[in-house]
């Protein structure tokens, strides 16, 4: 048995992993019903609301461990009530239990998605290395790939650049092209790429088609900032809509050669449809509910940190009974 | 696909020309940069193996030429890097001006279409009123 404050620590590690799960859980069935849009939040809120999401399971699951342990010991001067809230053993962790195998498949559960990320992200890496190596520079901002493959984009994580190539350059106007540059340079100034990355690697955690879900809405709402970047320099609206319209004509490729998840082709037309629509619109949405959003994240560990109490006893009653 | 520095020059040089054996490889890269002929056979060797280059078998010596041309190759990388991250996701690893490999639906972009010209003549008769 360990003892002192590594069991503590243990102790909040295994309230962790039990709140991450309630948390997913209960993200997955709010996701569920179709009233739940990001959408209709501002770009920059809808960006803050999405992290949060993202980061929700590792917020909710230490405030719920602070709540329970803090209850039950004498570790922390704040102590609530211990009849809502205990934790009988906060100085006491017994590897071989329960709580020790529910640690121990957490941990190999996030290794496994955070090693297969780092795998995908260093494989990625190789190749747009390849990508910079054949890369020639066409200004200080954006450079030109040789293919017939119509493209523009920004990647790289550390030292993001913007790319263009010579197939969807050949077919744009000066101004077109400076507004793809302008898009692609609010890109590699945000760190996108990366950002968008670790978001992955956070909402790697939630089911599947959570996790596209929360993906798909940031990749829309980074669009859109980098979009309405270009206002800056280029305020008609109509042409930027338009340069994105003729872009996305351009790009589009024979079926042969999609991906074949139609899901995800859909999402290509509702991301187009909706940068579009948020360009030509007065109404960019609302800002962030910040009392709404503290209650939720407030009233959802006190709940984790109920259930996680409540669910160590259930567990222990059923396992001490067979 | 990994590719070394040295891989990605020599796939270079067999792109500028028609084809080579080890030993042209070797006597252009020797007044660049120096390395021996077994370094270059190895690397043509490896390349072949990734399938980058194809060979035919020209007297005692092989003859490299690029399996697919400079724009189909990194046409296909960027397809790749697009599709790479979670496997399904378009473009998750890169942040794409428009998404790269999704369907075109021509009666929604049509739509789209409609909806700019309208928002410019809207945007004209405000100016003008």
């Amino acid at each position: 048995m360990i003892s002192g404050f590594p069991a503590f620590i243990l102790n909040w590690v295994s309230i962790i992993a039990i709140s991450s799960l309630i948390v997913v859980g209960l993200i997955t069935i709010s996701t569920q019903f179709n009233n739940v849009h990001f959408e209709r939040f501002s770009v920059d809120a809808r960006r803050s609301l999405l992290w949060l999401a993202a980061l929700s399971p590792w917020i909710i699951g230490i405030l719920a461990g602070f709540i329970a342990l803090s209850s039950g010991g004498d570790y922390w001067a704040a102590k609530l009530s211990s009849v809502v809230f205990h934790w009988h053993h906060p100085r006491e962790f017994i590897l071989a239990s329960w709580h020790g195998a529910s640690i121990a498949i957490s941990i190999i559960y996030v290794m496994y998605v955070a090693v297969g990320h780092i795998l995908k992200l260093l494989d990625s890496g190789n190749k747009l290395n390849t990508l910079v190596a054949l890369a020639e520079p066409l200004d200080s901002d954006i450079q030109r790939l040789d293919t017939d493959t119509p493209a523009a984009f920004t990647a790289g994580y550390l030292k993001p650049r913007s790319y263009i190539t010579q197939a969807l350059l050949s077919q744009l106007s000066d101004e077109e092209f400076s507004i793809v540059k302008l898009h692609e340079k609010e890109h590699a100034r945000r760190y996108d790429p990366v950002k968008k990355c670790l978001f992955q690697l956070l909402t790697a955690l939630f089911p599947r088609n959570v996790s596209q879900r929360l993906n798909q809405s940031m990749t829309t709402a980074m669009e859109q900032s980098a979009d309405r970047a270009i206002l800056d320099e280029v305020p008609d609206r109509a042409t930027i809509a338009a340069t994105l319209l003729k872009v996305r004509r351009l790009v589009a490729q024979p079926i042969h050669l999609q991906t074949d998840t139609s899901f995800i082709c859909n999402y290509g037309i509702d991301n187009i449809e909706q940068r579009i629509e948020y360009l030509l619109t007065e109404d960019k949405g609302k800002s962030i509910p910040v009392l709404a959003t503290f209650l939720i994240f407030f009233s959802m560990s006190v709940l984790c940190a109920m259930s996680a109490d409540f669910i160590h006893h259930t567990i222990e009653y059923t396992l001490s009974h067979y | 696909m990994r590719l070394g520095e040295l891989e990605k020059l020599v796939l270079n040089y067999l792109w500028s020309v028609d084809k080579a054996d080890a030993k042209q490889v070797h006597a252009y890269f020797e007044e660049q940069r120096g390395g021996t002929l077994n370094t270059i056979q190895s690397t043509l060797d490896r390349l072949f193996k990734k399938g980058l280059l194809v060979r035919t078998k020209e007297s005692h010596a092989f003859q490299y030429s690029s399996a697919a041309s400079r724009k189909a190759f990194i046409g296909q990388l960027i397809r790749d890097v697009t599709r790479d991250f979670t496997g399904d996701d378009e473009d998750s690893l890169l942040a794409a001006f428009v998404s790269l490999s999704t369907e075109l639906d021509e009666s929604q972009l049509d739509k789209l279409d409609r909806s700019i010209q309208e928002y410019r003549k809207q945007s004209n008769r405000t100016k003008k009123s």
